[in-house]
């Protein structure tokens, strides 16, 4: 008897102590599913306004990103080292193949150099002077070479850049164009110390436009915007020419030197095809490049002696 | 740990190495694409003991780097990183960590991270692909990075037995 009202006393104590955790439970206060969709909602909008300040090119990278990526890239380089060495090797031993055959074309061409050469001379001669009279201090097709070496390639796939590794320290800066012996590559979007970012050509980024020149022939100029790539057909993409004008096929596309940025007269590629544009104003005209992006390593960096 | 932690650094290295002389595409035409420092995650969450917390502050530090030296977009790969940290601890509880468990793994990772970035850059107009570019992509991905998790999973198992370290089944 003593036991059942012993039992009955402990499970009436347990039923009050859990009853009252319960009820402390239902009484305190709980956000509402609408506050915290709120609440999520508005982290993901500073997230992404926090994100589009940070991936916008115009973005100078901090000191300590600056630091941290030169010192990142120079471990990486000597890690690399013992193993890029052996693929260098062995890439040269792979085109000593093509030595003797490359070595007759260059022989036929050595000719026709020092013609070209004196020719180049004498009309550089001539261009100085009308400078001189016409009291002009640069010409947009002035500028200084830099060379330097690919250190990284489009890592993360979206983004359409290489690393070289030249910086700050060597005189890069921002905006400056950067080709292959070929052409035309990209521009440099971000530098540090000892390395700088190139955006190429070839990216989808929206903000990627360069003002061209096609040359018809014969002094007639059509200008354009390069402002886009075609993945499947290997060709860049140039809008708003204007339909007036004839445009060949096979013609050299160059920049134009209009925008501030590149030098002009730097060659792009060549006319594919052409196509009017979707309300037949205006023409496409869709361009191979010059230079083969896709076999880069060695690279220059121009830089406009305006600049 | 520090088996894990190597794994990781030398994924983060070959990353670098296998994209510029392996396959060195620099435009989107190749058939290969590496992303050895997010599989490398994948690989070695067995060798952190349950030892979460210092499995998390490992993506978070490798996101980081890799923001900084690869894509410049700081924060990006590092909350998608550590988000994938998460995503290997929770797939954890319901799946082993042998090779086949391991391989789906990679895949629902590397979904969740490309559709996320993919995302955030078409959201903030930084690129112009289209929904079938992200597809292929993400097809490109697998059979390079699967080559790579099964490589690195036999040699990571081979040095742990070499030298006994304790790993979680």
């Amino acid at each position: 008897m003593i036991n059942i009202i012993v039992i009955v006393k402990i499970e009436n104590i347990y039923y009050n102590l859990i009853g009252s955790d319960i009820m402390r439970k239902k009484n305190k206060p709980r956000l509402e599913t609408k506050y915290i969709v709120l609440i999520i909602l508005g982290v993901i909008i500073l997230l992404l306004s926090i994100y589009s300040y940070i991936i916008k090119d115009k973005r100078e990278l901090s000191k300590i990103e600056q630091v941290l990526k030169d010192s990142v890239i120079t471990v990486e380089n000597i890690v690399l080292f013992p193993i890029r060495y052996i693929t260098n090797e062995f890439k040269e031993f792979i085109n000593l193949r093509n030595v003797y055959n490359e070595n007759e074309i260059l022989k036929r061409n050595l000719d026709r150099y020092d013609l070209i050469y004196s020719q180049n001379q004498e009309l550089k001669r001539q261009l100085e002077k009308v400078k001189e009279e016409a009291n002009i201090d640069y010409m947009l097709t002035d500028y200084e070479y830099l060379n330097a070496a690919i250190v990284n390639r489009n890592i993360g796939y979206w983004y359409d850049t290489i690393t070289i590794n030249k910086g700050s320290k060597h005189g890069i800066k921002k905006d400056m164009a950067v080709i292959t012996s070929k052409g035309l590559i990209g521009k440099i979007v971000k530098t540090t110390t000892f390395n700088s970012e190139v955006k190429l050509i070839t990216s989808k980024n929206s903000n990627n436009k360069i003002s061209v020149i096609i040359n018809n022939g014969e002094n007639d100029v059509s200008y354009g915007i390069l402002s886009g790539y075609n993945e499947k057909d290997n060709t860049l993409m140039i809008e708003g020419i204007s339909d007036n004008k004839e445009t060949k096929e096979g013609s050299l596309v160059y920049t134009s030197g209009l925008n501030d940025i590149f030098p002009s007269g730097i060659e792009i590629g060549k006319v594919k095809k052409i196509e009017k544009d979707n309300y037949g104003l205006s023409k496409i005209v869709y361009v191979t490049p010059s230079a083969d992006i896709n076999d880069i390593s060695l690279v220059s960096v121009l830089k406009r002696k305006d600049s | 740990m520090t088996l894990g932690i190597i794994t990781v650094i030398i994924s983060f290295i070959l990353d670098s190495f296998v994209s510029q002389y392996i396959f060195p595409s620099i435009t989107n035409f190749n058939i290969f694409i590496p992303m050895f420092s997010l599989i490398s995650l994948i690989i070695v969450f067995p060798y952190f003991n349950s030892n979460n917390k210092d499995y998390l502050i490992t993506c978070l530090i490798t996101g980081l780097i890799y923001d900084i030296t690869y894509t410049n977009t700081l924060g990006l790969n590092m909350a998608l990183f550590l988000l994938s940290g998460y995503i290997i601890i929770f797939l954890d509880n319901g799946l082993s960590n042998n090779l086949f468990s391991l391989l789906i793994k990679m895949l629902i990772i590397i979904f969740i991270y490309d559709s996320l970035t993919y995302l955030i850059l078409i959201l903030l107009n930084y690129i112009d692909y289209s929904i079938i570019d992200l597809f292929i992509k993400m097809l490109k991905s697998l059979t390079l990075n699967s080559i790579y998790l099964i490589f690195t999973y036999l040699i990571t198992n081979m040095i742990a037995k070499h030298f006994k370290i304790r790993k979680t089944k």
